[in-house]
């Protein structure tokens, strides 16, 4: 037999099994909304051909005393329909099972990913090669020898074909694709250390300092909001969706000269204190946005490779701010928090935490709970979160079947993902209560700027589900 | 698709109600074949209530029936603690046999620790005449072991999904010998068959399996 292959799980993908629970599985999920309904014949196939590509996705998750691992696996997934809520959970202890899905539904494909194995760019990288897979299968005939989209898209010549194709051949080691994106980081520093030892002296930054300073004192001495509501009755989540056009919403962000993302959050911000019941004299809204460091930190590992920002609003005597003073607040400090120094910075000391000599001996029972109490004292500076995975694209061929993509992920509070393709724009709001009274609020606020919103959402309640059975 | 009349958002798939603002849309009329909506309808599942229910109903019977027997027999059999630990133990081995339920050889284990624990402490409740360490810790450790080497041959398990429990099932098997060595048994016998059975376990699964052992536990010790 041969040596089976395993590689440590980081403490960055960890803090995700200590996290999971029943109402947040740590799952998320990302969906495509083709023209017909789904031929799961060719969807299997596809999924064989793009699974070969990807070692990572190969992984099992398993237990040591120190640490969790990852290891290669012999298992083949297969495509399921649909008949699970949203974001069920993926890994479960003692079984060894592939910390990913793909399932089917009607005309959508959704790939359920478990966030200990890759975060939202990495599986994004996987779902673009399996619906332009299946794309190719199933509407553009395949040439007879079998041999589709890879050669079609290097004899297309364009240049993010190439840097796919790139990327994919890297995918297929498994030691190297499981790899932490961190400990990749960490090798290659200590490689251009060795060649250019006296090159950077590490200078203090007294603008990083001073944010670091800050992102600890918000949490002191402020009441932060955060939301309560109705349980739903199996813990499934509540999820919906708002398909928008892309265009008319970032005309509508350039009108207060930010970006989309800080525009949305700012909205989301307006939403949740207008549906905030009793409001005190002095109300802090939080939300917890992450960035995606491989465009900080050039990455091709699919592992989780991106830190959080933490934003903040504090309402004041009940004075309600305006729209344009969030979004400068909001856009001041995502920028602050951005900046190639202080992420710098972050990334340092996650890589200290991973080579804490100290850490790596603790055992992993007792990892676990430290985890989940920063997890848990963490949560408590959390009002919202949300997560941009910006803009999808495929193949100009693969482009026209696809009618949408959705993103969203489990949710321990009310949460907004969203992502384009084309010109649709979807935001998909996930949270474990019933009540819907930020997301109405979110829309009305939309549609009142005469912006046409779609509204899908799936039924948790006894009464909606009987409704619909009846 | 619907357009709902309050927040003016349109809304797919086939509602009554708008899911956002609760306003009827039932007047507007529509095909729901044509609009089926992104989600499908999943029923409730409701297993693990089911399972709380069940044992707290069990719970509560026992504890009644205690008193009606009590009520009954005009001297006290054994005293209420007794079946308060019992009904702990029930719902102490429900609990590991869900949680364990992957891993058979994992949560043999676990149920071996867990019985001869609570038989050790009843013992020592009972004024302590050594019967849970010369009789049930012994007939524990054997009976675990050939249910486990039965649990092998019936459910397919990887090798290496059960190598390291058997072992420390086998190890475990030793602890009899011990208690036998130092003279706290009353009866020989079950420690000795507790012994020879877990020796046979031990050295076939090294003999059979070294390799394989080694190579798990350097995976599973590494720092």
């Amino acid at each position: 037999m041969e040596k089976q292959k395993w590689v440590r799980l980081d403490n960055a993908s960890n803090i995700f099994l200590a996290a999971k629970n029943d109402v947040d599985t740590k799952v998320f999920r990302l969906s495509a909304e083709l023209e017909d309904a789904i031929n799961p014949r060719h969807l299997q196939r596809a999924l064989d051909r793009v699974y070969e590509q990807y070692a990572l996705y190969h992984s099992v998750l398993r237990r040591g005393i120190f640490w969790y691992y990852l290891e290669e696996s012999e298992l083949k997934p297969v495509v399921r329909r649909e008949t699970k809520p949203p974001c069920a959970p993926i890994y479960h202890f003692d079984r060894k099972e592939l910390l990913f899905r793909v399932l089917y539904h009607k005309n959508r494909v959704h790939l359920e990913v478990f966030h200990a194995l890759s975060d939202g760019t990495g599986a994004l990288w996987f779902f673009e090669d399996l619906i332009s897979e299946y794309v190719s299968f199933n509407y553009l005939k395949p040439n007879k020898t079998g041999k589709s989209s890879d050669q079609k898209r290097i004899t297309n010549q364009s240049e993010d074909s190439f840097a796919r194709y790139f990327r994919k051949s890297r995918q297929k080691n498994f030691t190297k694709a499981a790899l932490s994106a961190l400990e990749k980081v960490y090798l290659d520093r200590e490689v251009s250390k060795e060649i250019n030892t006296n090159k950077l002296e590490p200078h203090a930054d007294d603008t990083t300092n001073e944010l670091e300073s800050n992102r600890g004192k918000n949490k002191k001495n402020q009441h932060i909001y955060r939301i309560k509501g109705t349980r739903t009755p199996d813990n499934r989540m509540r999820v919906i969706e708002l398909e928008l056009s892309l265009k008319k919403i970032i005309e509508l962000a350039k009108q207060y000269n930010v970006s989309l993302t800080v525009y949305l959050i700012a909205l989301y911000i307006v939403a949740i204190y207008r549906t905030k019941e009793e409001k005190k004299s002095k109300t802090t809204v939080t939300i917890s946005v992450p960035v995606n460091l491989r465009q900080f930190f050039p990455s091709n590992s699919a592992r989780n490779f991106f830190t959080t920002t933490h934003l903040a609003i504090t309402f004041e005597n009940e004075r309600e701010l305006d729209l344009i003073e969030i979004c400068q607040v909001i856009s001041r400090q995502l920028k602050a928090q951005t900046s190639r120094e202080y992420l710098e910075k972050r990334v340092d000391r996650f890589i200290s935490f991973e080579l804490n000599p100290f850490i790596r001996v603790t055992v992993r029972p007792l990892k676990d709970l430290i985890l989940k109490v920063i997890n848990l004292s963490n949560n408590r500076n959390v009002t919202v979160a949300m997560s941009n995975l910006g803009k999808v694209s495929f193949p100009s061929e693969v482009t026209s079947y696809v009618q949408g993509i959705y993103f969203h992920t489990s949710a321990i509070r009310p949460q907004f993902c969203m992502v384009s393709h084309e010109d649709c724009l979807t935001l998909s709001f996930t949270t474990p209560f019933i009540e819907t009274d930020i997301q109405k609020k979110f829309v009305e606020l939309l549609t009142e700027q005469s912006i046409e919103v779609i509204v899908g959402t799936n039924r948790v309640t006894k009464e909606e589900l009987e409704r619909k059975i009846k | 698709m619907k357009q709902c009349i309050q927040c003016h958002a349109k809304v797919k798939g086939d509602w009554d109600l708008c899911p956002l603002c609760q306003v009827s849309l039932a007047e507007q009329k529509e095909n729901a074949e044509e609009n089926p909506g992104p989600f499908p309808v999943i029923p409730l599942r409701f297993n693990r209530e089911k399972v709380t229910k069940l044992l707290s109903l069990v719970s509560v019977l026992v504890i009644l029936t205690y008193f009606v027997i009590q009520w009954f027999w005009s001297f006290q059999i054994f005293g209420l603690d007794y079946v308060l630990y019992g009904i702990m133990s029930m719902w102490m081995v429900v609990l590991i046999i869900i949680r364990k339920r992957r891993n058979i050889t994992k949560g043999i284990v676990y149920l071996i620790i867990f019985l001869s624990v609570i038989s050790l402490y009843f013992d020592y409740l009972n004024g302590w005449s050594a019967w849970s360490i010369t009789y049930s810790i012994p007939i524990i450790c054997t009976s675990a072991l050939i249910a486990m080497f039965l649990a092998i041959q019936v459910v397919r398990l990887d090798t290496k999904d059960y190598i390291l429990y058997l072992q420390a099932a086998a190890l475990l098997g030793f602890i009899p010998l011990v208690f036998l060595l130092l003279g706290w048994t009353t009866h020989p016998l079950p420690s000795w068959i507790s012994f020879l059975i877990s020796t046979i376990m031990f050295w076939s699964v090294i003999v059979l399996h070294g390799k394989e052992i080694l190579k798990t536990l350097r995976k599973i010790v590494d720092v």
